[in-house]
């Protein structure tokens, strides 16, 4: 036995030494779990739960995270976490609850609705605060966020950063999991100083941050912002949405559109890079009746003023429609239908938020065709400079079995810019 | 017996503002005379009958009336006469002054009182319901064909044509159901199947109308209020029409005035449902009826036209 582990005890000895010096690839990755170990125990002192509270229940409504981020107790978290408190303010409080159990009151100092930040300010919290960072980011960099998704619990996630999102409004993408109920935790470098807000869900393990830089021009804002006598923040909402949709418009107006084809329909296309364009149809067969092709293009990133009222949709939907089988009478009643029923707004406006739509319906000369078309607006009901827009039109085919559809909408415009937007969408619109 | 019956008659006199009626009865009087004047058989007192009004005679067919040179005239049959004669028969009656005359024969006889026979006074309003679901299953099979005529892969036309075809039968038959207890209970004949067909024919048309009239109308038609107001125009009084046409059908003519009041109403009823207020509605409604034929546009707007246009949808809350 002892023989035999002589002659054996070299090859272990060397595979051994072999095994150690393999390791340093996999030496890393126990350090990365360090990092990460390190990073949530250096910063948990300032990372909390922020939670809504039913004034006359006593319990949460609905919980976000946010982190400290200055000398003076300034909590940093998402304009959506304490929407609702901005909203009924006789109804909900809020308040910030620490993982070993600390917790207080917060009230709301400074907003941010377009890039959906909020600062809050708390007392009796901790003394330590996240350093936010100014340094530029590189694709693939290692970042990690924090946050209590679904209240389950402090929690970290590594992820990467993955360059900007195409979108009106800057925002990061984040490769790692966000969930709900970390909106406004930190999300930091690996020297622990933040880089962004966790803000939304993009996909499957996609997250959108706010970057850090929104945060720092907030805190130099802070002491401009006074809300209403009654506490009301309307009115600053509605100049940062102003502004902001002031901008967009701008830039659609400005940029140069390229037109493509629809059938015999020549419609606008890249009117700006943050839309997204999606486009398929059907041919005649048992299930359908009609051939149809469809176009849309509508931006994803809208501002969110509370949890019923999401405004900053730009979108167009543009089809045709030829029929063989179909009668004529059978036809214009499918026409009919299509032209009723339009596609691009979004239903979940409340009675709070906005009037309904006025509509008018209207023959207009377009391309070589004559056109009816309805033209709609809203108005908000807190931001009376404010309106839902939407344009819903057919050319008039007379007793032919085909036609087309165009429908334009755009949201939260001043009605001068949404005019000039229309007529821009008009004009390049054609006949081939 | 019977001649010296059929010599004798009654005149009932309806003395003006006076609740109850007085009865004269007259044997083998050849003319009866009617006035102020205390000489006359029938002494009135009113201050628009003339001292010697009018004679009544009786003959074989009736009563014979003669005006003689009245001041204001007798009124026979809604005509008023002077130094003329005209026939009353049995039970009718005329006017002088304000004054209401009636004649009776000797053989005149009151109707029978209402009994409760039901076998007998149901059996012709059940008559009429069984000619009102034929009408209705007609209808019905009018749709049908029609359904086939222009039939569509996609059964949405139908849809309409049956669901409004269905309205308009169902509405027929009630309004007919109703009219037949009306009748009854106001102890008249019941309505000849001709009247009811002819009102049943006017149905038919009023919904034809609706189907396919009324889209080109809506086709110019601007926004959602002038569009509530056209239909309720148009059904208001459509439905008023038809209804009152069923219920005189059984008198045999439409009261105009009673019309023209319903249209005026309806109008009045139209103005105001158009302005009702609706459930908040997140989504957008336009009046969107397109038509299959190749239609004039009266104000065809160019694209600047359109946009200073439009302006009027904002601010219609402020």
């Amino acid at each position: 036995m002892c023989g035999i582990s002589r002659f054996v005890y070299f090859p272990v000895l060397f595979i051994f030494f072999l095994v150690q010096m393999s390791f340093p690839a996999y030496a890393g990755k126990e350090d990365m779990s360090v990092d990460a170990a390190h990073i949530y125990e250096k910063s948990l002192p300032a990372v909390f739960q922020i939670r809504i509270i039913n004034k006359n229940s006593g319990e949460k409504r609905s919980c976000g995270s946010g982190f400290l981020v200055s000398e003076d107790k300034l909590f940093v978290t998402n304009y959506h976490v304490v929407s609702e408190v901005i909203k009924q303010p006789e109804k909900y409080r809020i308040e910030y609850l620490h993982e070993n159990g600390e917790k207080g009151l917060l009230s709301i100092k400074a907003i941010d609705v377009v890039n959906d930040l909020a600062l809050l300010k708390g007392e009796g919290a901790a003394d330590f605060y996240l350093k936010l960072s100014d340094k530029k980011l590189q694709k693939g960099q290692r970042l990690y966020s924090l946050g209590n998704p679904h209240d389950l619990g402090m929690m970290i996630v590594e992820g990467g950063y993955n360059g900007p999102r195409k979108t009106f409004y800057e925002k990061m993408l984040f490769s790692g999991t966000l969930n709900p109920g970390v909106s406004g935790g930190p999300t930091v470098n690996e020297k622990g100083e933040v880089v962004g807000v966790n803000a939304q869900i993009e996909a499957d393990a996609i997250g959108g941050l706010v970057p850090a830089h929104f945060v720092k021009s907030l805190l130099k804002n802070v002491e401009l912002q006074k809300p209403g006598e009654d506490g009301a923040w309307n009115k600053i909402i509605e100049a940062q949405l102003r502004d902001s949709q002031e901008r967009i418009a701008k830039k659609l107006i400005t940029n140069e559109w390229k037109q493509q084809k629809l059938g015999e329909l020549v419609i606008p296309k890249d009117i700006d890079p943050t839309l997204q364009c999606w486009s398929g149809g059907f041919s005649e067969d048992e299930k359908h009746s009609r051939n149809s092709d469809w176009l849309f293009c509508r931006n994803f990133d809208t501002i969110s003023i509370n949890h019923s009222f999401r405004t900053g949709r730009i979108g167009y939907h543009f089809s045709n429609f030829s029929s063989e089988r179909l009668s004529k009478i059978g036809f214009i009643k499918h026409y009919n239908d299509t032209f009723s029923t339009s596609k691009e707004y979004n239903r979940d406006r409340e009675k709070s938020d906005a009037y309904p739509y006025h509509c008018e319906t209207s023959f207009l000369k377009l391309a070589k065709w004559n056109w009816k078309v309805a033209f709609c607006a809203r108005q908000y009901k807190n931001m009376p400079d404010l309106y839902d827009t939407y344009i819903g039109a057919v050319p008039l085919m007379g007793g032919e079995k085909d036609g087309y559809r165009m429908e334009i909408n755009l949201q939260g415009f001043t009605r001068e810019r949404a005019m000039e937007l229309y007529r821009k969408f008009l004009t390049h619109v054609d006949q081939k | 017996m019977s001649t010296r019956n059929n010599r004798r008659y009654v005149i009932e006199v309806f003395l003006p503002d006076v609740q109850t009626s007085q009865h004269y009865t007259f044997e083998e009087k050849d003319v009866v005379t009617v006035g102020r004047a205390y000489g006359s058989d029938i002494v009135l007192r009113d201050d628009f009958v003339s001292l010697e009004h009018m004679q009544i005679r009786q003959d074989a067919e009736g009563f014979c009336v003669r005006d003689i040179s009245s001041l204001n005239g007798t009124i026979v049959h809604k005509k008023r006469i002077k130094n003329e004669d005209a026939f009353l028969k049995s039970g009718q009656e005329c006017q002088l002054g304000r004054t209401r005359l009636r004649v009776y024969s000797a053989d005149h006889a009151l109707e029978d009182p209402l009994t409760l026979n039901w076998g007998t006074k149901l059996q012709p309003l059940l008559n009429n319901m069984f000619v009102a679901i034929f009408l209705f299953m007609a209808v019905i099979i009018a749709g049908v064909f029609y359904g086939w005529l222009i039939s569509d892969p996609d059964k949405y036309l139908e849809e309409d044509i049956y669901g409004s075809l269905f309205m308009t039968g169902g509405v027929f038959s009630v309004v007919l159901f109703a009219c037949s207890i009306n009748a009854h209970t106001h102890r008249k004949r019941v309505f000849s199947p001709l009247r009811v067909s002819i009102a049943a024919i006017i149905f038919l048309v009023v919904s034809s109308i609706v189907l396919f009239v009324v889209p080109y109308l809506h086709f110019y038609v601007p926004d959602m209020f002038t569009k509530r107001m056209l239909d309720c125009i148009l059904i208001i009084p459509g439905t008023i029409m038809i209804g009152m046409f069923c219920c005189y059908i059984n008198e045999g003519r439409l009261r105009l005035k009673t019309i023209i009041q319903f249209f005026f109403l309806s109008l009045i009823l139209a103005f105001f449902s158009g302005r009702l207020p609706t459930d908040y509605d997140p989504v957008p409604r336009y009046s969107s009826i397109l038509v299959a034929a190749d239609m004039p546009v009266p104000n065809l707007l160019s694209i600047d036209e359109f946009l200073t246009h439009s302006q009027g949808v904002f601010n219609k809350d402020r």
